[in-house]
């Protein structure tokens, strides 16, 4: 049974009067005084021995003005919410209708004490916002659409601007952002759903949430997170950034407007600043669960590792976003030195490309694919080739030049040793790992690409670096000129061609595609060597040409390897089962390798016969090799 | 300098595209007629080889109307309704007083067996469509059969269900009046005992039977794993519904036509054909050619309903005899044109390529086809 105050004040305006009666008639036999909010003042300062509980009905406006007389006069607040003040009755978790609003407006030792924000001296009852906030004002509750639409409709106006956000503690940080959002309550936000929690009022801290999406590419980032992530809470994304402190100064590089609860109240810069434990309210039951959260902390908290900085201001702020980010100068800093490093020769690179190339070629020969995936993970080459796509994406002379010093060191060592290999080895059989490296296609660029993609990814990202040693499996650089060195051994120039342009293939399509992906997680501005760059895509054209035969050949191949499953042949009134069809070509023949499986013994002139039908229903200049099983 | 090597490098690709463009040949239209008559059953039980198989011409002559010489092919009618009197009637009436210069009979075999013997004293070449005979062609040699045989046939369909379905029992059904029937169960039961197969038992089924679950049941008492049954459509549906009373569901295979003749008269009941085995000319999951494309899609200009067998074969026969006529230096020579027939070598049919022999047979692929909701769906093809 819940306890009532005996005597409360109804502060109304125009809007609300015609609660008076209903409040004076209360069935919890509150003595109830009905006061327009001139009077309040007045009646307060004669009253004030007696009147403890106040409950106010009406506009935002209103409900501030009684806050600040009850932080002033220590009296305690009922909010009555009128049907359309949703925004009221989901911060505090009032009650929609208005028999149960009376009832907790007017229920006595349920205050909960709050905390009172200010901007520029201005009361901020749910939220401040001033700049751009993308999507983070958006009601969690809109539509995929809605928010999708909104987002669209905001990225053409987004401009980054100079901020400088100064703490309580004097902790100051310059950066770029396209704009903030000081939040107080804020339930049912999408803001709300981000931070994690939906009342900022009882931390004695200001939240400030500031949204700085450096390129389109994270600005939909953003929008997809928003999308996929609405309905689940704690959630920041990398382009919002957030703040706690008891008093934060926000400076823009030039005068905004600041929106405080709807109204556009002030302008910048900004002082916001909390006076803890301020008021008490008559929340809902919801609301006060949620604020006896002990997980909330109150200390300051600045969490702005994604926010730009030095030198990365002065090149983002006032422009519009870019397509592309730009990376940390820190990140690109680190990434840079590992990759010079990566381009220098050096005892070990030496020492390891040997080593991987015999183990890659003897490993071929015994046709052991543990042996070559052990020569591929030694294998050193990767290093170097990365770090040429990043010295032609930055255009840096030295990084590339000592590059292709390093690759082509490692190409001549890799193909003279396991020459040399061949002709020590008198047992020379080809292989089905050789012949597997013989016959490059489309395929083959298109794991370079992706193993490019993933190289200059991993490499970009430490705590993600383990990663290579997939990379290096997948595109497999030293096995191809290990075939290649096998080739040149035998003195077999299509051996070594077929071999080398598969090198060449993985060699190309890791550069550009590692090039890309720098460029695409924002390690240049643009692409600087776009002479060299527009070789290397002329040598992947190149490439292209004799890969697309490859892969058409394979597509055929296939193709009659699918069809030749359901082909049967009835010859002199036997019945022949064709099975296990693989197609292979020697100079200008087909050849076509086949299993029969046949019930009565098939004579010279039964295969005749056969050969023939197959030759009238099938193109191409057929050559058959067939193993013959009877079913007895 | 730039702007020249750009314009060379453009009229260069322009003249490539020029060549590589290939024209096709216009025919105009003579206003020459050359008479193609048709002999098959348009009315009665089996109008639908007859109508369909005319459907599949219509479709084919629309995609090629014309022959090389701008000659166009009139068709002259003759509904023999399937009965062999008839069929030799019509023959009389569309070589003596319409002067065709060649027939085309979509009858079964029993109507072209009694024709054949009198095909010799017309002298006008017989292209039969449908009927699959073995003796077909044997007595005239104005008689081209464009099928496969019954023999081809049974002894793939005995040669599948004994090497491919590893099955060791099986009871024929046959119905001993009519040839097709007869052949095709003969050659089947021949080829499955000489494989090491046993045939439990053979039915012979006239068209009508009373007590078919009784006879039904006695096979599956056999152990029975197959029905072989080369019989009409009614017919096979009558035991599929007494399988289905006493609850047995063998596999079951039957002879090619089955689905185009079931279609028009258990159009409701396909679904109780799921299943079940035959060997037909087509499947309908065969690797798409060009022109099997373009006569689905001339036959869907010209009719409401899917193409059948007889449409296929149909417009098969239309597209050999533009192939043979067109290979004649006189196209309505009745003499040269029954040459030029049986010359027929590496024809491209819809689902591969087509020979006749000089003895008037034909050499075509052959498929094993399982019938789902109404379509055929190859499980062999055999060359």
């Amino acid at each position: 049974m819940a306890d009532y105050v005996k005597k409360a004040f109804f502060v109304f305006e125009t809007d609300s009067k015609y609660l008076c009666q209903k409040l004076e008639e209360n069935p919890f036999e509150v003595e109830i005084t009905c006061v327009g909010i001139e009077q309040l003042g007045g009646r307060l300062q004669v009253g004030l021995e007696v009147i403890e509980h106040v409950v106010v009905a009406g506009s935002v406006g209103l409900i501030k003005k009684v806050l600040a007389l009850a932080k002033t006069y220590h009296f305690g607040v009922g909010l009555v919410a009128m049907s359309k003040q949703r925004e009221l009755i989901s911060c505090f978790d009032l009650s929609p209708t208005l028999d149960a609003g009376i009832d907790l407006a007017l229920q006595a030792d349920i205050g909960q004490v709050l905390d009172l924000v200010f901007c520029n001296d201005k009361m901020l009852l749910f939220k401040a916002t001033m700049g751009r906030t993308p999507l983070l004002d958006a009601a969690a509750d809109s539509s995929r659409f809605q928010l999708l639409l909104t987002a669209v409709k905001q990225l053409i106006k987004i401009k980054l601007l100079s901020f400088k956000f100064t703490t309580a503690t004097e902790k100051s940080v310059d950066t770029c952002a396209c704009g903030c959002m000081v939040i107080q309550h804020h339930r049912g936000t999408l803001a709300a759903k981000l931070v994690g929690y939906n009342c900022s009022c009882v931390d004695g801290n200001v939240s400030l949430l500031i949204s700085a999406p450096f390129s389109i590419y994270s600005y939909l980032q953003l929008i997809s997170k928003a999308l996929i992530y609405r309905r689940q809470a704690g959630r920041i994304p990398d382009t919002v950034s957030f703040i706690e402190s008891p008093q934060i100064t926000i400076a823009p590089e030039i005068e905004l407007d600041v929106s405080i609860d709807g109204e556009s109240a002030t302008k910048t810069p900004l002082t916001c600043r909390v006076e803890e434990k301020a008021v008490s309210i008559n929340v809902g039951s919801g609301a006060r669960e949620e604020l006896l959260d002990p997980e909330v902390v109150k200390k300051e908290k600045v969490d702005i590792a994604n926010l730009p900085k030095g030198k990365e201001v002065g090149k983002l702020r006032n422009k519009h976003l870019p397509f592309f980010s730009i990376a940390s100068e820190e990140r690109f800093k680190t990434l840079f030195i590992a990759l010079r490093d990566d381009a220098k020769i050096n005892a070990s690179y030496v020492v390891l490309m040997l080593l991987s190339t015999l183990l890659a070629t003897i490993g071929l020969y015994l046709n052991s694919s543990a042996v070559v995936i052990g020569a591929m993970l030694l294998a050193p080459l990767m290093a170097p080739i990365v770090s040429l796509s990043m010295g032609l994406l930055r255009g840096n002379e030295e990084l590339t030049v000592n590059s292709l010093k390093k690759i082509g060191l490692g190409v001549l060592l890799a193909l003279v040793s396991s020459a040399l290999l061949v002709l020590i080895f008198s047992y020379k059989p080809i292989t089905g790992e050789m012949r597997g490296r013989l016959n490059p296609s489309l395929l083959d660029l298109g794991v370079a690409i992706i193993a490019g993609v993933a190289a200059a990814y991993t490499k970009s990202y430490k705590e993600i670096m383990q990663g290579l040693a997939g990379v290096a499996i997948a595109v497999a650089l030293v096995p191809p000129l290990a075939v290649a060195g096998v080739g040149l051994g035998r003195g077999d120039i299509h051996f070594f061609s077929q071999a080398f342009l598969l090198f060449m293939t993985n060699l190309v399509g890791i550069v550009l595609a590692a090039l890309l992906t720098f460029r695409v997680l924002g390690f240049s501005p643009a692409v600087k060597a776009r002479r060299s760059v527009f070789i290397v895509l002329l040598m992947m054209i190149l490439i292209t040409v004799p890969l697309y035969f490859s892969y058409n050949k394979i597509l055929k191949n296939y193709q009659v390897e699918k069809n030749w499953q359901i082909e049967r042949f009835l010859v002199n009134g036997k019945y022949i089962i064709i099975r296990n069809i693989r197609m292979s070509k020697y100079e200008n023949h087909q050849i076509i390798f086949m299993d029969i499986l046949a019930r009565e013994s098939l004579s010279r002139n039964d295969l005749n016969l056969l050969k023939q039908k197959i030759k009238t229903n099938f193109p191409g200049n057929l050559v058959i090799r067939a193993r013959i099983e009877y079913i007895l | 300098m730039k702007n020249n090597m750009l314009s060379i490098a453009v009229l260069l690709l322009l003249l490539l595209l020029f060549c590589g463009c290939e024209q096709p040949q216009t025919i105009v239209a003579s206003g020459k007629k050359i008479k193609i008559g048709i002999i098959g059953p348009f009315s009665g039980t089996f109008a639908a080889q007859g109508k369909n198989g005319f459907e599949g011409m219509q479709a084919a002559q629309k995609i090629q109307p014309l022959l090389d010489n701008g000659t166009v092919l009139e068709f002259l009618i003759e509904d023999d309704q399937d009965e062999p009197s008839r069929t030799i009637a019509a023959l009389m009436k569309l070589a003596e007083t319409e002067k065709v210069a060649a027939v085309l009979v979509f009858s079964d075999s029993a109507s072209v067996l009694a024709l054949e013997a009198f095909a010799d004293r017309y002298k006008t070449p017989i292209m039969v469509v449908l009927a699959t005979h073995p003796e077909i062609s044997k007595k005239s040699k104005y008689v081209t059969q464009f099928c496969i045989d019954d023999i081809f046939q049974g002894s793939v369909a005995a040669l599948f269900v004994r090497d491919e379905l590893l099955i060791e029992r099986v009871a024929i059904v046959v119905n001993p009046d009519n040839p097709y029937s007869t052949r095709l169960s003969t050659e089947f039961r021949q080829r499955f005992e000489a494989t090491g197969g046993l045939i439990t038992e053979i039915v012979n089924i006239s068209d009508e039977v009373d007590d078919l679950s009784a006879i039904m049941e006695n096979l599956r008492l056999k152990h029975t794993q197959l029905l072989y049954m080369p019989i009409k459509a009614e017919c096979l549906f009558n035991i599929l519904k007494a399988n289905r009373e006493i609850k047995w569901h063998p596999k079951v295979m039957s002879g090619d036509g089955l689905l185009a003749s079931a279609m028009k008269m258990f159009h409701d009941d396909l679904n109780m054909l799921n299943g079940l085995m035959a060997t037909e000319f087509f499947g309908d999951n065969i690797a798409d050619t060009d022109y099997e494309r373009r006569l689905r899609k001339s036959y869907a200009s010209l009719f409401s309903h899917p193409p059948t067998t007889y449409s296929a074969l149909g417009a098969e026969a239309y597209a050999l005899l533009c192939d043979t006529l067109n290979r004649c230096s006189e196209p309505d020579n009745r003499q040269e044109i029954n040459e030029k027939i049986r010359q027929t070598t590496d024809f491209e049919g819809i689902s591969g390529k087509i020979s006749i022999t000089a003895e008037g047979k034909a050499k075509r692929l052959l498929f094993v086809d399982k019938i789902e909701n109404g379509r055929l769906k190859e499980i062999v093809k055999v060359y």
